[in-house]
């Protein structure tokens, strides 16, 4: 027994758990359910999808932070934060690919959450808590506005076929541009203190290798500004490009008003007003607010600005037939670049779910060929069944006075002898008999071809 | 010529219609005549036993005073005569029987309630289902296979439950063979009383020894003293779960069990599933505690365990790929009771715990899930899943049930499947924490099971999959009561596991250090 293994037990438990809270939370192996969970209705998603569900990994992880600070083993807590930051990063090029409403939300929300987990990373639980609470309001207000646009128009959910409709939705337009700046860490609204006092506490780590999550952080919230605004912008601006049928129906209903106006309250001022109850540790704990330099303070701001000068110059969004990261370049090399790479690669973040379902093909066809096929209509009939009684209809008496089978059943006759005389003077071979009686009939009844690949 | 022909012709009518008023008499009259039958059997076991094996005698009230609720359904005037007839021991025998019962302990409690629920459901089937043949002879096999079940569970005696035990199959040969509908029924008839059989004599080889070495049949009541040889108790261990194992479908020996549920009707299938393999568990919760001390340390036990394991996990994945819907059903129900056989193989309070309400979980949804293919196979003529697709536009009512039974049978929380899984994870933990992951293999392997069935065939696009199903009547009243029934007692245990439950149990399980 190794002398450390009740370390490795814990580290066992700790790592075991932290894969749950990932696939509850839609970290990158597992995030292809949130995904495909957009067929349904929008304010589901909005509950689930937003603000509690999948928040329930980051909160097994927050109650069970004790346990994972007690580790020695492995530490664990850079694992948490590298994964959070690979989703972040990921996650946040897909959105920008990405031509439905929904899942453009959808993959926010698991780079939102992936920022959730860089907090516990980097030693900051309640700048997550913090996070989780403000990014429930904002996005679940994205969520409503998306599903209530997709109403108006009659359930369109393609950006592609959209624009123009600022004149249309007034109100939906200030939710969602609320919400928009909210989620970009526009200065002094909720998402700005939850994302900014993060960044803060992983300023705070003096280690080298916990600096990189810093550096995802922010390439993550430089994605979160583009996505956000190419919303904005596919959706209200520029020119419509769908069915003129469509646009005759649109017209705003006063029924939505109380919902998207209370949520986009609670983004606006959710962060002031809790600050304190989530982040007075945080005060008083690391006092970086006063060890940066004011650089880091203006990076964000800075950020913000950067994205929307890219937007208006449209270096991201050259809009020809399908929406794609630098689809000029790829046009020009299109031999050299096969479609399905150059495309959708990172559009689904790397084929996840084209393996999942390789996988489970292949577990249906081992299950089978190989467990069903061979095994039980195989070995098993044959030790049971498919001998057993062909045995019995063998050594049926019916055989003697059968006028027609004669010719197959008057071996029976000689096989009572047989077995007389061979229990009465060579008792001491019948095992080995018994057994080479089985593997001869294995061999004679099976079909061993399936063991050679034919076509 | 033509005056002669239509009179013919007309005679011909008169007759035939004479023939099938004379038939609809005869089924009513048969239905009495089980009635009657009932009070008779009742009478004659009363006779045939007039010692003190008490079992006898209060299976015997037992029946009566379950009939009587089973009855009332269709003959009210008739139960009253026999309540009223029975009026001055009625107390008494409840009285007597409660305090036999709770010597026993809670196994045999829970059991018994058990066979009650699904043999009232079975009764309501029969008695208001049009599709049906031959319902009276049908009737009479279910009340004996209820007696003999009553009496299985009751017993302390080892050689009348295996008398019991075997009487069984001779009811299951007639209702699979002789009132199957299919070609197939002569393969699963064979193999159904060759596996049983092959079994039964390593029981008998067991009994034998029992009696040669301590001159009882009576398992529990033997002295701790008196248990001196341990290479017989040994073997006499491992008799006595090779027999019990082909009930029990262990891995290698439960091919018989899926051919008996295809060929079988929907009641036969809820009666074996139900209670016919917990017998198996049952035997080996009364007579093999009190020998499992001889086999703690020995390899054979080891290699038992492994090959349970093993199985829930060949099992599982064979049955993925099944398209009949009775077999699929048959293969959770092998996993399940492999898990409940490992789970008592380690001989903990937990695990032991664990296996009695994992039977008593699986039988009351397997009873529900055949039930349910059985209305099904019904409507639709087929059990094959790739015809179905969105049966919840057709059928809400039932999809709803459908539903909760295969969540149940997933071992869904607020279940009592599900907390038999966490005793056996307990269990399993004290014994060995590598089998714990086999276990969530197997948990994974049945929720992915019931959630294909969920997905596929009750939730589903099925203009995507081609399917030809057209509109069909939703549940009737007796089926709705059916399934409610198993269902809310399901649940209920499920929401609250009461201590009594747990303290009833454990009395029943007496080890022998």
């Amino acid at each position: 027994m190794l002398l450390n293994f009740i370390e490795i037990l814990y580290f066992l438990g700790g790592f075991a758990l932290i894969i749950g809270a990932f696939a509850k939370s839609a970290q990158i192996g597992l995030h292809v359910w949130l995904v495909d969970a957009m067929e349904g209705p929008t304010p589901v998603s909005a509950l689930i999808h937003a603000a509690t569900m999948v928040t329930a990994g980051v909160f097994l992880l927050l109650r069970i932070d004790v346990f994972f600070s007690s580790i020695n083993y492995i530490d664990l807590y850079l694992f948490i934060g590298l994964t959070g930051g690979i989703t972040s990063l990921l996650s946040g090029i897909a959105a920008i690919m990405q031509t439905d409403i929904k899942k453009l939300v959808a993959y926010s929300t698991v780079s939102q959450i992936g920022y959730m987990f860089i907090a516990i990373g980097a030693f900051f639980p309640e700048g997550a808590l913090y996070h989780l609470t403000t990014h429930a309001f904002f996005k679940a207000l994205l969520f409503l506005c998306s599903g209530v646009i997709i109403y108006y128009l009659g359930d369109e959910q393609d950006l592609r076929k959209m624009g123009g409709l600022f004149y249309f939705f007034q109100g939906t337009v200030y939710a969602i541009f609320i919400a928009n700046l909210a989620l970009m860490g526009f200065p002094f609204l909720s998402g700005f203190y939850s994302k900014d006092l993060i960044l803060e506490g992983i300023l705070s780590n003096n280690s080298f290798s916990y600096s990189i999550l810093y550096f995802l952080a922010i390439f993550s919230a430089f994605l979160t500004i583009i996505y956000s605004l190419k919303l904005y912008l596919f959706v209200f601006f520029l020119e419509y490009k769908g069915s003129p049928v469509k646009l005759k129906m649109v017209s705003e209903s006063v029924v939505y008003i109380f919902v998207l106006v209370s949520l986009s309250l609670l983004s606006l001022f959710s962060g002031f007003l809790f600050k304190e109850v989530f982040s007075i540790k945080s005060f008083y704990k690391y006092e970086t607010e006063f060890l940066i330099h004011n650089i880091y303070k203006l990076i964000p701001i800075f950020l913000f600005f950067f994205g929307i000068i890219l937007i208006k110059l449209r270096l991201f969004f050259i809009v020809k037939d399908d929406n794609w990261l630098f689809s000029n370049l790829i046009l020009k090399n299109q031999k050299k670049f096969n479609k399905k790479l150059g495309e959708y690669t990172l559009f689904k973040i790397f084929w996840f779910d084209l393996y999942i379902n390789k996988l489970t093909y292949s577990i249906l066809i081992f299950s089978n060929k190989t467990l069903y096929k061979i095994l039980e209509k195989g070995i098993l009939e044959t030790y049971g069944p498919r001998n057993f009684v062909q045995v019995f209809y063998f050594f049926s008496i019916l055989s003697f006075f059968s006028l027609n089978e004669k010719i197959k059943y008057t071996n029976s006759i000689y096989i009572y002898f047989l077995v007389v005389f061979f229990i009465f003077y060579l008792k001491q071979y019948l095992l080995a008999f018994f057994l080479a009686v089985q593997f001869y009939s294995i061999v004679r009844i099976y079909n061993f071809s399936f063991f050679f690949n034919h076509q | 010529m033509k005056l002669e022909k239509e009179k013919l012709y007309a005679f011909v009518s008169q007759q035939k219609k004479k023939k099938e008023n004379n038939n609809k008499n005869l089924e009513h009259q048969l239905n009495m005549i089980v009635i009657f039958i009932r009070i008779f059997m009742v009478l004659f076991l009363y006779i045939l036993v007039k010692t003190d094996e008490i079992p006898c005698l209060y299976t015997v009230k037992f029946i009566l005073y379950s009939s009587l609720m089973n009855s009332w359904i269709y003959n009210p005037l008739f139960t009253l005569l026999i309540f009223m007839s029975e009026k001055l021991y009625f107390v008494e025998a409840i009285y007597t029987l409660a305090v036999y019962l709770k010597q026993q302990g809670g196994i045999v409690i829970i059991f018994l309630f058990l066979n009650s629920i699904l043999f009232l459901g079975v009764e309501i089937y029969h008695n208001y289902s049009s599709q049906i043949k031959r319902k009276s002879e049908i009737k009479l096999w279910f009340l004996l296979i209820e007696v003999l079940i009553i009496f299985c569970i009751l017993t302390t005696n080892i050689l009348f439950f295996y008398i019991a035990f075997e009487l069984t199959l001779l009811t299951f040969f007639y209702l699979v063979y002789i009132l199957g509908s299919q070609s197939r029924r002569i393969h699963a008839i064979n193999l159904l009383i060759f596996y049983t059989m092959f079994g039964s004599i390593f029981l008998l080889m067991a009994i034998v020894l029992i009696f040669y070495e301590y001159g009882t049949f009576y398992v529990s009541l033997i002295d701790q003293n008196k248990h001196v040889n341990v290479q017989l108790d040994k073997l006499i261990f491992f008799l006595l779960l090779a027999g019990f194992g082909v009930k029990i479908p262990i891995f290698p020996l439960h091919l018989w069990l899926l051919e008996a549920h295809v060929e079988a009707h929907t009641t036969t299938s809820v009666i074996l599933a139900g209670i016919i393999l917990k017998l198996g568990g049952i035997g080996m919760l009364k007579f093999m505690l009190s020998f499992a001390y001889a086999a703690k340390g020995s390899i054979f036990l080891s290699i038992a365990i492994a090959i349970v394991a093993m199985g829930t996990l060949l099992c599982g994945l064979a049955a993925i790929a099944q398209l009949d819907m009775k077999r699929i059903v048959a293969y959770c129900s092998v996993i399940h009771m492999n898990l409940s056989v490992l789970s008592f193989l380690l001989f903990n309070e937990d695990s032991v715990m664990a296996s009695v309400l994992s039977m008593f979980g699986h039988g009351l949804t397997a009873g529900g899930l055949f039930f349910c293919i059985g209305m099904v196979y019904e409507r639709y003529g087929t059990r094959n899943k790739q015809a179905f697709g969105g049966l919840v536009t057709f059928m809400p009512n039932f999809s709803l049930f459908f539903f909760l039974l295969l969540l149940t049978n997933a071992s869904f929380p607020l279940s009592i499947n599900f907390v038999a899984e966490m005793y056996t994870f307990l269990g399993i933990q004290q014994a060995s924490s590598v089998l714990n992951i086999f276990l969530l293999l197997f948990i994974s392997i049945t929720v992915i099971l019931s959630f294909w069935l969920i997905v596929r065939v009750i939730f589903g696009n099925r203009f995507i999959k081609n399917t030809l199903l057209g509109k069909v009547q939703d549940l009737v009243f007796y089926e709705i009561a059916i399934l409610g029934i198993l269902i809310s007692f399901n649940l209920l245990f499920g929401f609250y596991v009461t201590p009594e439950l747990v303290a009833t149990v454990k009395t029943g399980i007496t080890f022998v250090k």
